[in-house]
């Protein structure tokens, strides 16, 4: 579902949204007392942590809603901006933004907040941040082998240590709350309030400590929960294997005699890899190898195709996931190939046997075995029509741009 | 000037930011930001003033290129308008609009002013390196969990803090 833009908000309406985004940001800023210098910079003196709380308290509730969101794939990690990773600038313009920050007391947010209300400090801040954005600019040249060096693409902290998201989560929450109460004590201490009378729990800034509370145990049980795609596989896996009754199929046979009789209303995913060219493929059919099929615009496609899909393989197991997938994304007439391409290409070579159920399609044995005979040139014949369609239509993810 | 204190309690803001980040990601696939929108507004006053200049630099030829909807039909510009009004309201609705140069007692407000215009130059030059300031890299990349967006977050705060001595005067 989510990101909303572009597929489902336009861009136009995307920039009415930045302002209402905008607006809540300014006034949340504003309330928090970011509009403030002597608020933002207790931080680094010790007599006021508000910037903390409110810093560590809004980026774990985003990580641990993003998180869960993408769990139950309400949001998709690959269409979301994740800063990109170029090491060397990212430190070197944190350490620079550092000392803007204790000189100057704001940074361009909390700046844009301040100057609204009238600080006059924070209107010289934004054009000073305006000069450096200037400086920047005019020395780019210099700058620029510094600027796009280890370049690392959009790095994730999981991928990187290889875990599972949210034992990330639960570690900033951790820190997060060590820091809330350590920072608190501490404010206490340099302000000269006596506390020694006071339990910790009756001080009212700590009561939303609870929020504390409650992010380590959301995060703890987002520790052990498997990721979406896991979550998926597992699913998956189990119903393919356990009761394949409820899996819709198609014989080779009928399949044959629907390809030959160029049924429109099928449309057929190949799920083998692209370079996979064991077994022929099938006239017409669309190539979408299985890991694919999880995608955002696969995932559309097999939700709103008004045709029959038909998922073929080499053997007809991966096919039997793919309908189990679909069934799950809500395509309940998706279907599986029978034994895979091996017995569809194996019913012609193979000495044919009487079985009853072809009675269905009224045939005896004879036209039966004619049909078999002539089907493989048919269908020869029809793979130079469709030549131009066999080429995957996979197209390339919309995403969106975005940073600073 | 009566309620001056009156700051919404930090948890509760945090949280409601927190929301308001998330709701972001989910809307728009970005997170929230503020020195973009100075960016491009620099370059679209470079454009405007010396284009010649400005299609010589990579700097701004590249980023002109990639906005080729209009420098100022920027998300960020747009989000900081909402930010510039919506600071304005709560300041409203909280009775602390008011002009004037806030500074520590103990310094001059020329001083204040010179420090000001001094630190927000080198944050609009790191946050060119940065790719994004405390929104639009630190907490935005945090929220997303991004390496290059947590490194620079702390950066920003090692930074200030191992500074902090050194410029205490113009705090405490």
């Amino acid at each position: 579902m989510g990101p909303l833009v572009p597929d489902i908000i336009s861009n136009e309406l995307n920039l009415v949204l930045a302002l209402v985004i905008g607006f809540f940001f300014g006034f949340i800023l504003e309330q928090a007392g970011f509009s403030s210098t002597r608020k933002l910079a207790g931080l680094f003196y010790g007599y006021d942590f508000t910037v903390l709380r409110v810093f560590f308290t809004a980026g774990v509730t985003a990580m641990i809603g993003i998180v869960v969101l993408a769990y139950f794939g309400l949001v998709e990690w690959d269409l979301l901006y994740i800063n990109p990773t170029f090491l060397y600038s990212a430190i070197i313009g944190g350490l620079i933004m550092g000392v803007g920050f204790i000189i100057g007391g704001y940074c361009p947010g909390t700046s844009f907040a301040g100057a609204s209300i009238g600080k006059i400090d924070a209107i010289v801040f934004i054009i000073g941040t305006v000069l450096g954005v200037f400086i920047f600019a005019e020395l780019y040249p210099y700058f620029k082998s510094i600027y796009l060096a280890n370049n690392y693409g959009d790095l994730r902290l999981d991928k990187f240590l290889g875990v599972n998201p949210g034992l990330i989560v639960f570690i900033f929450a951790f820190i997060a709350f060590l820091a809330f109460v350590i920072t608190t004590k501490i404010e206490y201490k340099v302000n000269k309030i006596d506390i020694s009378q006071k339990k910790f729990s009756q001080m009212p800034e700590n009561k939303p400590l609870l929020f504390g509370f409650a992010f380590l145990a959301i995060s703890l049980i987002l520790v052990f929960l498997p990721t979406r795609q896991v979550y998926l596989n597992d699913k998956i896996n189990e119903i393919a294997e356990s009761n394949s009754n409820s899996i819709n199929k198609i014989s080779p046979l009928e399949l044959a005699f629907r390809i030959v009789d160029e049924d429109n209303s099928l449309f057929i995913i190949d799920l083998r890899e692209k370079t996979d060219t064991i077994l022929k493929s099938i006239p017409g059919s669309h190539n979408l190898p299985y890991n694919e099929i999880f995608s955002k615009d696969a995932k559309k496609l097999i939700q709103n195709t008004y045709k029959t899909i038909v998922f073929i393989d080499s053997d007809g197991r991966l096919s039997k996931k793919a309908v189990v997938y679909a069934n799950e994304i809500g395509n309940h007439r998706a279907i599986s190939l029978d034994g895979g391409l091996a017995k569809f290409w194996g019913q012609f070579t193979e000495m044919p046997n009487y079985d009853k159920s072809f009675d269905v399609y009224g045939l005896n044995q004879l036209a039966y075995t004619k049909f078999l005979q002539s089907a493989p040139d048919k269908i020869e014949l029809l793979r130079s029509k469709y030549a131009l369609n066999t080429q995957s239509d996979n197209k390339p993810k919309k995403k969106t741009a975005g940073g600073c | 000037m009566k309620q001056q204190n009156n700051y919404m309690n930090s948890y509760l803001a945090g949280f409601l930011l927190g929301l308001l980040l998330l709701a972001t990601f989910v809307i728009t696939g970005r997170g929230l930001g503020a020195s973009g929108a100075v960016k491009s507004a620099v370059v679209a006053t470079v454009q405007t003033v010396a284009p010649n200049h400005a299609n010589s630099n990579e700097f701004y030829s590249e980023y002109t290129q990639s906005h080729s909807d209009g420098l100022l039909k920027n998300w960020l510009v747009f989000e900081i308008i909402g930010v510039i009004v919506g600071a304005f309201a709560s300041g409203l609705i909280s009775d602390r609009l008011t002009w004037k140069v806030e500074h520590n007692p103990k310094i001059k407000s020329r001083t204040r002013l010179v420090a000001a215009l001094l630190g927000g130059t080198f944050f609009g030059l790191g946050a060119q390196f940065g790719r994004g300031c405390t929104s639009g890299a630190a907490l935005s990349g945090m929220a997303v969990l991004s390496v290059g967006g947590i490194l620079t977050m702390f950066a920003i705060f090692g930074s200030a803090y191992a500074l902090a001595y050194f410029f205490r005067k113009l705090w405490i």
